[in-house]
């Protein structure tokens, strides 16, 4: 089992829309899949119709006694299944904190899942905080949505230091580039200094409104569009991340 | 939450928005082809899982359902696909490859489904309940429509929805001809191939009567392994997997124990004509069999030899080469007149009760105590040569220490119904391990022996780097046998020692 945790320290730069299409791309290609939507606001739980509620809620998160599989719940696509948010995550932090080693706590609660998936998709809320920490000492790779932006590129270098720091020089850094307008002359000078970056993946996934749609939709863009430009970028995307990661396709 | 439902035939897909009514989401009807798989042996229907190749639309794709009310694994398919292995690395997989180890998947059935998703929606828009409409035509093995389709609902309720999923369901039961799905797609489907799901197992399960006679008890046994025979021919000629030979040979060997050892219960002169045909069968088929063991233990060989291990590959082209050629011989063994008139023969002779004879001395002995004096024999005797051999006994001994174990091991197995289970399994279990070591340590002696054949060959001459590699593998299996002699000092004590005597002894009486 391979774990990608998808996190920014800013928000609205295309995270849980990452997350959800790269999940389903994942599952198109035979990958079972679990999107664990740790976001107390729970986006992607809303993305895959699933309501966001978990019973036990945030506790249950840091309770060793309970198989979080056991809360994984089936989508409508195959093959991809969610572990739905709480409003009660945003006291996570708390929860994590009253525990003995909070920063290997989901790293522990994820191993029993391993005989059931392929791959976790962690989509984090985005902050810095002891629940990131533990997310990134979990994680085999951190995707990092970026935005053609100066500011977003200068959080790109924070979250450097971050991972490198709490991942130990085990977590693979991954920055994309997000919500790209083409049009915009600003972006495409941006991304060009971006690309010149070798670890940023190459794929670049642009700004569409399909994406903003799925708020309407409720469903991954292939799923409804499949030859939308945006649906094809995810699908590259995600090929591009299963060969870091070594996920069989 | 989960219920598979049958509907009344005269339904059809259209029907589905008028049961569950306007709330639900479909997608369009698609026609998929269905071929079940299984292993020959029914692997994955025994573990209560389902496996099918599913085409549709031209895409192809593999979809298995494990019974445990885990939503199905799908894996999108290039080609078909024969062993687990073949997968790419997986869940599914691991899944697949724990479930059916080296057993072919074999297509045991096929259906054309007309097959309708669609789901009930919560107020707030969440999933409340999947829903699978499927109306199946099952096909024989020409592909020729049998029987009327058969119509089924699927209803899997998410949990927070269970009031959804109950009236649905309730609703579903309400209407007259619904009935609960008592007998599945898969069982029909194979059904019309000519097979029943468990119709074939690899293992003995012989259910005797300890009041039956020796001979009415002999007959049945050996009337199994008679269709243990037949049920496994097509498999080897057909080349599926290596297992179909492996278990046409045990039952063979199994025979031909059974009349060694069981004298004098069947007519003499009749056994005259067979034993030395079954001997001939046995004989057709080792060659191949070795060479399947050794194909099969590729893997741990080139484990074995570490950073050599690429070197291995021309010597494994060899062996396939000669596999191919040796499996060529079975084949055209089992196509000869001698092999059916071996098959037909032995069942007429099976089959005739006619006393025309004088009634061999052991016939009508109850069964139970003759198998209790042939199982004190076989364990006296392979108990007193284990323990004549001395501390480092030669491999002919241990040779032949196995052999009395297989011949003790089969007395179990034919005759373990007649006793306690929980008496006699663990003395099966004991003398299986026991056979394990003993096994290992012939097969290390088969092996190094072929590996100094292999290393004259033409085709390796002068490949230094396999021959030193197959170097490296011979000095690895020497200290394999020499850590299963060590196993084989601590394990048979227990076997032969005062407290295995007993246990012998108290359920096989004897002690004379």
């Amino acid at each position: 089992m391979r774990t990608l945790a998808i996190w920014s320290i800013k928000g609205g730069v295309g995270k849980t829309a990452a997350a959800v299409n790269i999940g389903h791309a994942a599952s198109l290609g035979g990958t079972r899949t679990l999107l664990w939507d740790l976001d107390p606001q729970g986006a992607a739980s809303f993305y895959l119709r699933v309501p966001a509620q978990l019973e036990g809620g945030a506790r249950v998160l840091v309770d060793h006694t309970t198989d979080l599989g056991w809360h994984a719940r089936p989508t409508e696509f195959d093959n991809l299944s969610l572990l739905p948010a709480d409003f009660s995550f945003r006291r996570l932090d708390l929860e994590l904190d009253a525990t003995k080693k909070p920063r290997k706590q989901i790293a522990r609660r994820l191993e029993p899942l391993a005989p059931r998936f392929d791959l976790v998709i962690m989509d984090c809320p985005p902050s810095v905080s002891l629940v990131s920490e533990a997310v990134v000492r979990a994680a085999d790779a951190v995707l990092v949505p970026v935005i053609p932006s100066t500011l977003s590129i200068r959080t790109l270098e924070q979250i450097r230091a971050f991972v490198a720091e709490q991942g130990h020089g085990r977590t693979e850094l991954l920055p994309f580039l997000s919500m790209v307008d083409r049009r915009k002359a600003m972006h495409l000078e941006l991304c060009e200094s971006c690309l010149a970056d070798a670890t940023f993946l190459r794929t670049v996934i642009p700004s569409a409104s399909v994406v903003e749609r799925m708020g309407l939709t409720r469903a991954p863009v292939a799923a409804t569009q499949p030859s939308q430009p945006v649906a094809v970028a995810f699908a590259a995307l995600w090929q591009e991340i299963a060969s870091k990661l070594r996920v069989s396709q | 939450m989960q219920a598979t439902l049958r509907l009344p035939k005269e339904w059809d897909l259209r029907s589905l928005r008028g049961i569950v009514g306007d709330d639900s989401d479909a997608d369009r009807p698609r026609t998929v082809r269905f071929l079940y798989l299984d292993t020959f042996d029914w692997r994955i229907a025994s573990s209560g899982g389902r496996l099918t190749e599913e085409t549709t639309d031209g895409t192809r794709a593999l979809r298995f359902i494990d019974g445990s009310g885990d939503p199905p694994h799908v894996l999108p398919l290039a080609g078909s696909v024969r062993f687990a292995r073949e997968l790419p690395e997986s869940v599914l997989r691991a899944r697949l490859e724990s479930l059916v180890d080296i057993r072919a998947l074999l297509a045991v059935g096929e259906c054309r489904v007309e097959r309708q998703s669609g789901r009930l929606r919560s107020p707030a828009g969440d999933t409340a309940v999947f829903l699978q409409l499927e109306t199946a035509t099952i096909l024989d093995s020409s592909g020729r429509a049998t029987g009327e389709p058969i119509s089924t609902i699927e209803v899997l309720g998410l949990p927070g929805f269970e009031a959804t999923f109950g009236s649905l369901v309730q609703r579903l039961r309400a209407l007259a001809a619904t009935s609960d799905d008592a007998t599945s797609l898969m069982e029909l489907a194979a059904a019309a191939r000519g097979r029943r799901i468990g119709d074939y197992s690899s293992k003995l399960n012989l259910e005797l009567d300890s009041a039956q006679t020796a001979e009415s008890a002999l007959r049945s046994i050996l009337r199994t392994l008679l269709g243990t025979l037949r049920a496994n021919v097509d498999g080897v000629i057909a080349d599926h997997d290596t297992e179909f030979l492996h278990d046409f040979r045990v039952a063979t060997r199994r025979t031909r124990a059974a009349l060694a050892q069981l004298k004098g219960v069947l007519p003499a002169d009749g056994l005259k004509v067979f034993q030395p045909e079954f001997r001939w069968l046995g004989s057709l088929t080792n060659p191949c069999r070795d060479l399947d063991v050794y194909l099969l233990e590729m893997d741990g060989f080139r484990a074995l030899v570490g950073d050599s291990a690429a070197a291995l590959a021309p010597l494994q082209e060899v062996i396939e080469t000669e596999r191919q050629l040796a499996l060529g011989e079975v084949r055209a063994g089992l196509r000869t007149r001698r092999f059916q008139s071996l098959l037909d023969g032995w069942q007429a002779f099976l089959d005739d009760r006619a006393a025309d004879h004088e009634p061999p001395p052991n016939a009508s002995r109850p069964v139970r105590e003759l198998a209790s004096q042939k199982i004190r024999k076989a364990y006296r005797r392979m108990r007193r040569r284990g323990m004549s051999l001395g501390e480092s006994p030669p491999l002919e001994d241990l040779h032949r220490l196995r052999i009395d174990g297989k011949k003790l091991r089969y007395l179990l197995e034919f005759f373990r119904s007649l006793y306690e289970e929980t008496e006699i399994e663990p003395l099966v279990e004991q003398l299986k391990l026991l056979q394990d070591i003993l096994g290992g340590i012939n097969d290390v002696r088969v092996q190094q022996r072929r590996l100094l054949e292999f290393a004259h060959r033409r085709e390796l001459a002068g490949r230094v780097e396999t021959l030193l590699a197959m170097g490296r593998l011979a000095g690895a299996l020497q200290q394999r046998q020499d850590r299963l002699r060590e196993d084989l000092a601590s394990v048979f004590p227990g076997f032969a020692g005062p407290e295995g005597r007993s246990r012998y002894n108290s359920l096989f009486g004897g002690g004379e």
